[in-house]
C-alpha cells in the first residue's frame, strides 16, 4: 500500500520529476537563453545520483503495489544513467552552441528521457514498462529532429517515431497476450504463474514472442537493426550519445527481464527456454558478423558507431545466451554495459567538438593527418577506438572477456570463437581511423576539432576511466556482481 | 458480441490491417494513423482478457493506452509538419537522404 514511508523510497523519480518541471518553468520565463535550464538540469542530475546512492543500502523492495522495484540492479542503473546524461549536459554546451540550438526546452526534454529510462529499468509490471518506454521514447523522438531546419534531421525523427511508435504498439500487443495467458501484467505473478501452470502455451509464446520481438528491436540487433545508422547519422551528436548510452542501457536491462520472465525450471517451459536460446544464437551471430563487416565498410564515423553498437548488441546477447544457462553469470552483461557506455559517451563527446556545422565534417577521411594537426585530441580518439577494439590497458578488454568467460562457463565455445572473429574483424575498422590520424599528412580543408573547457574536461574524465578500468577492473566487477536480477 | 473470444477475433485482425498499414502506406498521415489503429485493437484485446479473467486490470490499462495515444499522435503530427515545412512532402518515398 501507499504510505509516507515509500515517499522516501521514490526519492530519485521525484527529484528528476520536480527538475522537469522547473525546467518546464525555467523554459517558460527565457526561452532564448539556455543557461538557467541548463544549470536546474545539472543540479536535478546531481541530486538524482545522490538520492540513488541513498537508496543503494535498502536492499530489494517494491513499493506502489509491487509496480516499481527499489533494488540494487535499479539503483545503479539509473545512477550510471544520470551521471551519463550528466556528462552529456556538461560537455555538449558548446556544440550546441555552434548547432545554434538555443532552445531551452533541450534540457526539458533531455531530463524526461532520463525519466522514462529510469522507470523503464525499475518497472516490475508489462503495463508500466510500456509507459515508461513512450514517456522515454517520445522526448527522444523530439530530440532526434531538434535541428528543425536540417532535412536529414527531420528524417531521422520521423523514421524513428513510425519504427518506436509501431513496436509500442506490437509490444503492448505481446503484453496484452502474456496478460490474457496468465491473468496478470505483474512479473513476479506471471513468475508465480508460471510455477504451477501445465497448460496450452501458445497464447503466452505468442505474447511472450512479440514483447522480445519490441525490444531486440529497440536494441537494434540485427536482423532488427535497419534503422539505427539512419537515426544515427540525422541526429544531432549530443542526442546520438544519449541514445547511443542511455537508451540501449534501459533498453538492455528491460530486455534481460523479460527473457526471464518465467521460471524455466519448471517442466512446461523448458522446452520453450530451448527455443528461445537458439533464437539468441541467431539473432546473435547476425548481429556480430553483421556489425563487425558493415562496420568497416563505413565513410560516416557515426554510422560506423552505429554499426559498432549492432556489434556490441551481439556481445550483449552472447553474454545473455551464457546467463539463462548459468543465472550467477549476470554480471557480465551489467559490466559490458557500463564499460560500453563510458566509451560511447567518450566517444561522442569528441565528435561532438567537429568545428563544422550540420554534423557534416564527421566523415573518416577528416580524421586524416589528425595526429601532426592536434596531437591531443588524435590521442584521446585513439585511446577511445582502442578500448572499442578491446585492447588489454583499457576497459574494453575486460568487458569483452567477461562475457566471453560467462558463455564459454554456459559451454557456448562455438560462438565464443565466431565472437572472437567477429572482434578482429570489427578491429579493422577501429584501427583504420587511428592509421589515418597518425600515418597521413594533414589536409588543410579537412575539418579541426576545437572542444570547450568543460567538453575537454568530462572527455578527460572518461579517457581516465578507460584506462583506470582496463588496469583494475575488480572494483567494478565486485560492484556489478552485486546487482542480481530479482524475478 | 458477448463472447470474449470473438473480440479477440475482432482485435487480432484490426492490429493486422493496422501493422499492414504502417508498412505499405506510404502517406506519413496514414501511417500515424495506421499506428492509432494498432493501439485501439490492443484496447480491444486488454479489455476482452479483462472479461474473461473476470478482472478490471485491462479495462484500466486500456484508458492509460488512450492518452499515451493522444501524446503520440501530437508528437508525430509535430513531426510531420516539421517534415512538410523542410521537404514540402509528406510522402515516404520522397525522404530518403539518410542511405549507406
Amino acid at each position: 500500500m501507499f504510505d509516507l514511508a515509500n515517499l522516501a523510497l521514490l526519492g530519485p523519480w521525484l527529484v528528476l520529476s520536480l527538475g522537469i518541471m522547473a525546467t518546464m518553468l525555467v523554459s517558460s520565463i527565457r526561452i532564448e537563453t539556455r543557461l538557467p535550464a541548463k544549470i536546474v538540469t545539472i543540479i536535478t542530475l546531481v541530486l538524482v545520483m545522490i538520492t540513488s546512492i541513498g537508496l543503494f543500502s535498502e536492499g530489494t523492495k517494491t513499493v506502489l503495489n509491487g509496480y516499481i522495484e527499489i533494488s540494487k540492479l535499479s539503483c545503479m542503473t539509473l545512477f550510471f544513467m544520470s551521471g551519463i546524461s550528466l556528462m552529456f549536459v556538461v560537455g555538449s554546451g558548446g556544440y550546441l552552441n555552434k548547432e545554434k540550438i538555443h532552445i531551452s526546452d533541450y534540457y526539458n526534454l533531455l531530463l524526461l528521457m532520463v525519466f522514462g529510462a529510469s522507470i523503464l529499468v525499475s518497472a516490475k509490471d508489462l503495463f508500466v514498462m510500456f509507459i515508461a518506454l513512450e514517456v522515454m521514447s517520445l522526448p527522444a523522438y523530439a530530440l532526434v529532429g531538434f535541428r528543425r531546419n536540417d532535412s536529414r534531421s527531420n528524417e531521422a525523427a520521423i523514421k524513428y517515431f513510425i519504427l518506436g511508435g509501431a513496436l509500442g504498439a506490437i509490444f503492448l500487443m505481446g503484453t496484452s497476450f502474456i496478460f490474457g495467458a496468465s491473468g496478470s501484467t505483474q512479473l513476479a505473478q506471471i513468475f508465480e504463474w508460471s510455477k504451477g501452470y501445465n497448460g496450452d502455451l501458445l497464447l503466452f509464446v505468442v505474447g511472450h514472442l512479440l514483447v522480445l520481438f519490441a525490444f531486440l528491436f529497440k536494441v537494434a540487433a540485427a536482423p532488427f537493426h535497419f534503422w539505427k545508422p539512419d537515426v544515427y547519422e540525422g541526429a544531432p551528436v549530443s542526442v546520438t550519445g544519449l541514445m547511443a548510452t542511455v537508451i540501449t542501457t534501459a533498453a538492455f536491462v528491460v530486455l534481460v527481464r523479460l527473457f526471464h520472465l518465467v521460471d524455466f525450471q519448471s517442466t512446461t517451459f523448458a522446452p520453450y527456454l530451448e527455443s528461445l536460446k537458439q533464437l539468441i544464437r541467431v539473432v546473435a551471430v547476425m548481429s556480430l558478423v553483421g556489425g563487425s563487416t558493415v562496420l568497416i565498410l563505413q565513410k560516416n564515423l557515426k554510422r560506423m558507431l552505429a554499426y559498432s553498437s549492432i556489434n556490441h548488441t551481439g556481445y550483449l546477447l552472447l553474454g545473455l545466451l551464457g546467463t539463462l544457462s548459468k543465472p550467477d553469470q549476470i554480471y557480465s552483461i551489467w559490466f559490458y554495459l557500463a564499460g560500453y557506455s563510458i566509451i560511447t559517451c567518450g566517444l561522442f563527446l569528441m565528435l561532438s567538438q567537429s568545428t563544422t556545422t550540420n554534423d557534416q565534417g564527421l566523415e573518416l577521411v577528416d580524421l586524416t593527418g589528425l595526429m601532426k594537426k592536434n596531437p591531443y585530441f588524435a590521442t584521446v580518439l585513439s585511446i577511445f577506438f582502442l578500448s572499442m577494439v578491446g585492447m588489454p590497458f583499457t576497459v574494453g578488454f575486460f568487458t569483452k572477456y567477461t562475457v566471453f568467460m560467462s558463455s564459454i562457463s554456459a559451454g557456448e565455445v562455438g560462438f565464443v570463437v565466431i565472437a572472437a572473429i567477429c572482434a578482429v574483424i570489427g578491429a579493422y575498422g577501429y584501427l583504420r581511423p587511428i592509421a589515418l590520424m597518425v600515418m597521413r599528412d594533414p589536409d588543410p580543408s579537412s575539418a579541426s576539432f576545437v572542444g570547450t573547457k568543460f567538453n575537454q574536461a568530462m572527455i578527460i574524465i572518461l579517457a581516465a576511466l578507460c584506462i583506470i578500468l582496463g588496469i583494475f577492473p575488480q572494483a567494478l566487477i565486485q560492484l556489478t556482481k552485486g546487482l542480481e536480477l530479482i524475478p | 458480441m458477448n463472447d470474449p473470444w470473438l473480440m479477440l477475433i475482432v482485435s487480432c485482425t484490426v492490429f493486422v490491417i493496422g501493422l499492414i498499414g504502417v508498412i505499405f502506406r506510404k502517406n506519413l498521415l496514414v501511417v500515424l494513423m495506421s499506428i492509432e489503429l494498432m493501439l485501439n485493437a490492443v484496447n480491444l484485446s486488454f479489455v476482452a482478457f479483462s472479461k474473461i479473467h473476470h478482472v478490471l486490470d485491462g479495462q484500466i490499462n486500456a484508458l492509460f493506452v488512450m492518452t499515451v495515444a493522444a501524446a503520440e499522435s501530437a508528437v508525430g503530427l509535430g513531426l510531420v509538419i516539421a517534415m512538410f515545412r523542410t521537404l514540402k512532402t509528406a510522402d515516404s518515398d520522397q525522404i530518403q537522404m539518410l542511405r549507406d
